[in-house]
Parts: C-alpha cells; sequence; structure tokens
C-alpha cells in the first residue's frame, strides 16, 4: 500500500510512543520480569525512530505525497484512510448495537450499511435477501448447527 | 506399530474426510475472491475450531491452506487480477495463455501443479521433520532462545521489502506476547491497566484482529474504487475469459512438465523451511529459474505452460514445508504455519519434541492430512472448476460486511466474551494504521509466538546456571544459530550495497 508522510508520522509516532511505555513499565517492575520489555522498549524506539527518518528522508526525495487525502493516484477521488476510519466505526457500531439486540440481527442493520459504504449502493435492491439469506445462513450454522452460545438476540432468542 | 502409519486410521474416519474436503473447496473459494487469502481464511475458521478435536481442525486448516494457494490462480488466470499474493508469478504466463485461447489448459496445468507441489511439500514434511525433531532433543533452553531469535529476525529481513519496519513489526509482536502476568514471577506487565488483558492477549484474537479486519476494510476500499470507475481497483484490469475456454491437457504436455515440477518443487520446499521466505518468493523464484534453466523453446512471458506450472507448484510446496521448523522447534516458516501453531497452541499442544512424543496421533494426523489434501484438491478442483470460477464474481462491497460479521461472531465465540470482540476491534484498527504506514503485519504474530518461547527460554538457561549469562553462549548449537542470525542480517545488507551497483538484466519479468 502507498503510504503518505501523515501517516508515516502517525505511524511510527504511536510505535514510538508503545515503545516509551514499554521502557516506563520495564522501570516499573522487579527483577527479571523487567528486562525484556526495557530491553524491547528501547529497541523499538531506536529502530522505529531510524525507520522515520529514512521513510521521511524517502518521502522527500520521490516528493510523496504529504496531505491526507486521497490516492494521489489519478482521477478518482477515494479516501482510504476516510473509508477504512468510517469502516472501523461502523463495525464499533455493529458490537454496540450486537451488545443490546444481539449479534444476528445487528448484522441486519450492519451488512447493507457497510455495503453501501463500499458503493454497493447500486445494487440496493440485491442487498435486501442477501442481507436476509446471510444472516439466516448465520443462524442455521452458528445457533442450530455449531450451537454456539451467542448473546440473546432480539430476533431468535 | 509405526506412529505415521497408526495415525492413518484416524484421519480415514469420514468426519475428518469431510473436513479436508470442505477445507479444499473453502480455501478454493477464498483464494479465488482477490484480496482472501489462506491466512484470512484460516483467521476468520480458527475461533470456531476452539471447540473440535485438534485432528479435526487441522484437517479444515491443512485443506483451506493447499486450496487457497490453488484458488489464487483462477483469477490470475482469467481476468488477471492474482486471488492471492503468491498467484502473481502465475499471471505472467496464465494470461498470456488465456487470452490466446488456452485458458482451461492453463487452470488445469495450475490445478494438477498445485496438488503436485502440495504432495512434494508433504512428503518433505513426513521425511524431514522427524530427522530435524531427533535433532532437536539436543537443544536445551539457550538453543532454543537463540532459535526464537533467528527465526524472528530471518522473519523480519525477509517478509518486508523494508528490514527496519519487519524488525519495528517483530518487536512490537514480541512486546504484545509479553502482555498479562509474568508466569515466573506473577507480576502484570503491559496491560494499561486493563482486567481483560490480565490473561494476556488471546492469539486467536490478535490473529482475526490483524489478518481478517484490515483485509475486509480493504475490501472496501476497492469496492469503492471499483464503484468509483478506478481501473487499478479491478474493474475492467482484465478481459474475463470463460474458464471452459480452448483444448485441455494432453499425456505429451504432463510429461513435458515433470522436469518443471521436479525443480520448482524442489525450490519450494527449501523457501519454504527457510523462516519468513513464504509462498510469494517460492513462486516468483520458481518461475525465475524456469525461465532461466528451460533453454529450448523457452516462451516464458507469452504464455508458456511451463510458467505455470513452475509459479503453481513452487507456491504449494511451500505449504507442508513451512511447517517443518513450526512442528519441530516452534517456529513457523511463514504467516499460515503461524496461524496452524497458533491453532495447536490453542488446544493446549506445543510445539517441539515434546509434541512427536506425547502427541504423536495428532502431529501424524497432520502430515497424512498435509498429504491427503493434494489429491483431494485435485479432485475438488476438477468437479468444482465452473462454480469456483464464478466465486470471484461476488462483490467485494458485499463480502467485506460477511467478512467481518464472521469475524465478530468467531472473536465472542472464542470465550463468550463481548470484551474479546472489543480487544479484537482495537487490534484490527492498529492493524490498519500500521498497513497504512508500511509495517508489514506477519511478524507481529510470529513475534507473539517466539518472543514468549525467547523470553522465557533464556531466563531459564540463566536460571539453571544461577545467574551466569554466559550459557546463552556456551554450546557449539548456540555458536551456529548466532552465525545464521548474524547471516540472516547481513545478506540482504550486502545485497542492498550490490544492488547500488546493478548488473544489466537481459530479459525483463513482464
Amino acid at each position: 500500500m502507498r503510504t503518505n508522510t501523515p501517516t508515516t508520522i502517525l505511524g511510527h509516532g504511536g510505535i514510538i510512543a508503545l515503545g516509551i511505555h514499554a521502557v516506563t513499565e520495564g522501570l516499573r517492575l522487579d527483577g527479571p520480569s523487567a528486562l525484556f520489555p526495557m530491553a524491547l522498549g528501547v529497541t523499538l524506539v531506536g529502530v522505529a525512530a531510524l525507520s522515520l527518518l529514512l521513510s521521511l528522508r524517502r518521502a522527500g526525495g520521490s516528493g510523496a505525497t504529504t496531505g491526507a487525502t486521497g490516492t494521489g493516484t489519478g482521477p478518482v477521488d477515494v479516501r482510504p484512510g476516510r473509508i477504512q476510519a468510517i469502516g472501523l466505526i461502523l463495525l464499533a457500531g455493529y458490537i454496540l448495537a450486537a451488545d443490546v439486540v444481539g449479534l444476528l440481527t445487528a448484522a441486519l442493520a450492519f451488512l447493507p450499511l457497510l455495503a453501501w459504504l463500499g458503493g454497493g449502493e447500486r445494487r440496493v435492491r440485491l442487498l435486501a435477501p442477501v442481507t436476509i439469506v446471510f444472516v439466516a445462513g448465520l443462524y442455521v450454522v452458528f445457533s442450530v448447527l455449531l450451537r454456539l452460545p451467542l448473546p440473546r438476540d432480539l430476533m431468535v432468542g | 506399530m509405526d506412529p505415521f502409519l497408526a495415525a492413518l486410521p484416524l484421519v480415514l474416519d469420514p468426519v475428518i474426510v469431510l473436513s479436508m474436503v470442505a477445507g479444499v473447496a473453502a480455501g478454493i473459494v477464498l483464494g479465488a475472491l482477490p484480496g482472501l487469502t489462506a491466512t484470512l481464511g484460516i483467521a476468520v475458521l480458527l475461533p470456531f475450531t476452539y471447540g473440535m478435536a485438534p485432528i479435526n481442525a487441522l484437517a479444515l486448516m491443512a485443506g483451506l491452506y493447499n486450496g487457497a494457494m490453488y484458488g489464487g490462480a483462477i483469477p490470475a488466470i482469467l481476468v488477471g487480477i492474482p486471488g492471492t499474493p503468491s498467484g502473481v508469478a502465475t499471471t505472467f504466463d496464465g494470461v498470456p495463455m488465456a487470452r490466446t485461447g488456452r485458458a482451461r489448459l492453463a487452470l488445469q496445468v495450475a490445478l494438477l501443479s498445485s496438488a503436485l507441489g502440495s504432495f512434494l511439500s508433504a512428503l518433505s514434511l513426513i521425511l524431514l521433520a522427524p530427522v530435524l525433531v531427533r535433532f532437536a532433543l539436543h537443544f536445551g533452553p539457550a538453543e532454543y532462545f537463540w532459535v526464537a531469535v533467528f527465526g524472528l529476525t530471518s522473519i523480519a529481513m525477509l517478509m518486508s521489502g523494508d528490514p527496519l519496519k519487519g524488525l519495528v513489526s517483530a518487536i512490537l509482536g514480541v512486546l504484545v506476547g509479553l502482555v498479562g502476568i509474568d508466569p515466573i514471577s506473577g507480576q502484570e506487565r503491559l496491560t494499561l491497566g486493563l482486567d481483560a488483558l490480565a490473561g494476556g492477549v488471546n492469539l486467536i484474537i490478535l490473529l482475526t484482529g490483524l489478518y481478517a479486519v484490515p483485509p475486509a476494510l480493504d475490501l472496501l476500499l476497492t469496492a469503492r474504487r471499483r464503484a468509483a470507475g478506478d481501473p487499478d481497483a479491478g474493474a475492467g484490469a482484465g478481459r474475463e475469459v470463460g474458464a471452459g475456454a480452448g483444448p485441455g491437457l494432453s499425456w505429451r504436455l504432463v510429461s513435458g512438465l515433470v522436469p518443471t515440477w521436479l525443480r520448482s518443487g524442489l525450490l519450494g520446499i527449501i523457501i519454504g523451511i527457510i523462516p519468513g521466505a513464504g509462498g510469494n518468493l517460492a513462486s516468483f523464484l520458481s518461475w525465475t529459474q524456469e525461465r532461466r534453466w528451460v533453454r529450448r523453446d523457452n516462451r516464458f512471458g507469452e504464455g508458456d505452460p511451463r510458467g505455470v506450472a513452475a509459479s503453481e507448484c513452487g507456491n504449494n510446496a511451500d505449504n507442508a514445508a513451512a511447517m517443518i521448523p513450526a512442528l519441530t522447534l516452534g517456529v513457523p516458516g511463514n504467516s499460515v504455519a503461524a496461524m496452524i501453531l497458533g491453532g495447536l497452541m490453542i488446544h493446549g499442544l506445543q510445539p517441539g519434541p515434546a509434541l512427536f512424543r506425547n502427541n504423536p496421533e495428532i502431529v501424524h494426523g497432520f502430515m497424512w492430512e498435509m498429504l491427503l489434501t493434494a489429491p483431494i484438491l485435485l479432485i475438488v478442483g476438477v468437479l468444482g472448476a465452473g462454480l469456483f470460477a464464478r466465486a470471484m464474481r461476488i462483490p467485494p462491497a458485499v463480502m467485506a460486511p460477511m467478512i467481518l460479521v464472521v469475524t465478530t461472531i468467531g472473536a465472542y465465540a472464542t470465550q463468550n466474551a463481548m470484551s474479546d470482540v472489543w480487544i479484537m476491534l482495537g487490534i484490527g484498527g492498529v492493524g490498519v494504521m500500521l498497513t497504512r504506514a508500511g509495517f508489514p503485519l506477519a511478524p507481529i504474530i510470529i513475534g507473539a509466538i517466539l518472543g514468549p518461547m525467547a523470553e522465557s527460554n533464556a531466563r531459564r538457561a540463566v536460571l539453571l546456571m544461577t545467574g551466569d549469562a554466559t550459557i546463552l553462549v556456551g554450546s557449539p548449537i548456540t555458536w551456529v544459530l548466532i552465525a545464521m542470525t548474524g547471516a540472516v542480517v547481513l545478506v540482504p545488507l550486502a545485497r542492498r550495497l550490490r544492488r547500488r551497483h546493478p548488473r544489466r538484466e537481459t530479459r525483463p519479468a513482464p
């Protein structure tokens, strides 16, 4: 996947923060338990910082994108970060809803919503039957055949 | 009775055979869908195998593994979009064959080559694993520490185009492996104050979070791009050719492909055994080596069936071979091997000589399953050829939410806890971010498996010598392992230096 400068900085920054957390955790621990987290934390900070420097140097040299918007590859304006973020938010919404109405009932809304996000609105007539058949299939496989103890479901109990 | 032969009746049980057939069929379908891989298939499947008998779970995984590697060839040949990364080399000759009216022949060559590659690979597993496990009996904690370090280093260096990013991912994985209560001192480590992490990060949740969520969101992105008319997203990337188009295999062609199969099969096995090398490298190297090897009527890149045979045999030949270091030393050869190893570990089975001694029926049963799924692949592939070719038409916009729903149910089913589902979402989000920043995900999984192995063995070794750390470099085996680790770091460095003065290529790959 093509990366851009803000994503590179954010990704590396998160990793460096994690490395620092491992070092501070190592300082809190006693005896040999501290050795691996501390050593790995220090190495992680060092290697991630070096990787960030080299990535930024390469990006500077090749004139890579510095903005967070668009693919920058052609006339089609699809923003990968935004689509993935919305996808993750919808997944979080699905999990929240599943806690209340059950995994299968919540899937009835989640599936067409996410498919719509993926441009599936052109097949809106197809989405409804596909969703119903898929959720019914899930019920048969997981509840009836595999007898998995799923959370209480509004639709199937 | 020989434990290998004793395991045969076990895998001939109708339920196990059915599991292998189902795994192969599901694997082919998954492989045929661009963006879905064997790793994703096993990641989605793994939580549901929790309640199965280990031999049954392994039958599904063996089938899925061999099936998905072949499945990637179907869209690679018919539309020029490889279903899996290891199918890229198959497009070099597969697409020209399909476009010149030989699609059926290309698919048949790919299927036969994949089945043969899987068969040769399973034979290597059966023959080499017991030898390596006998050698592993000489290993103590210090040797296992260096085995883990070697595995981690080679995976970090070889699995990514950027070794530094590979190393970062591997260290991240080791840290994830350390989360939870330290089994020796009883102290909580790296739990971020969350009770749900006190028991550590469940391997299944880590696998599904990293290998199901980011690819599903990638599929969504592909769908969005297709809907927006982006030609790079596969909407019209290639002219689809009917799976039944053109002539089929002849005995003359089959006999002509035998040397190609033997050479690429051997190469795939060797690459499979090296931790981190993996199927992508096996198919590419098999294709390029075969092109160099063949002197007469060399039409590689223009629709030569030997090109399809080399690529497909090579990438399937690394499948079972990657399980040799995984089963004997606990070092997985690639990400799918890491998944299968994870599948063993969730059933309480630890790899190494003890696995062969205490659970011979499982380890030898798995070898049989890897072997038997090769002919099953051939049968299922022939019977379902048309159906599998149609599978790639499922719109990614619909496939993405389906994967996420099944993954969520699987994450919940692991321990019947919604907290696991939230952890999976968090890991998935981190996986998306890391992928976007160019970090490979496979070293994280392998780091999470090998990290605790490295730490516990290093501490045990030092404890055995009442605090003397020189035990870690005290035997000839450790010296060899240190030298191998050094070579893994230095060889790519030397290659990079050589790349600054490149030699002229006579015939570039298409």
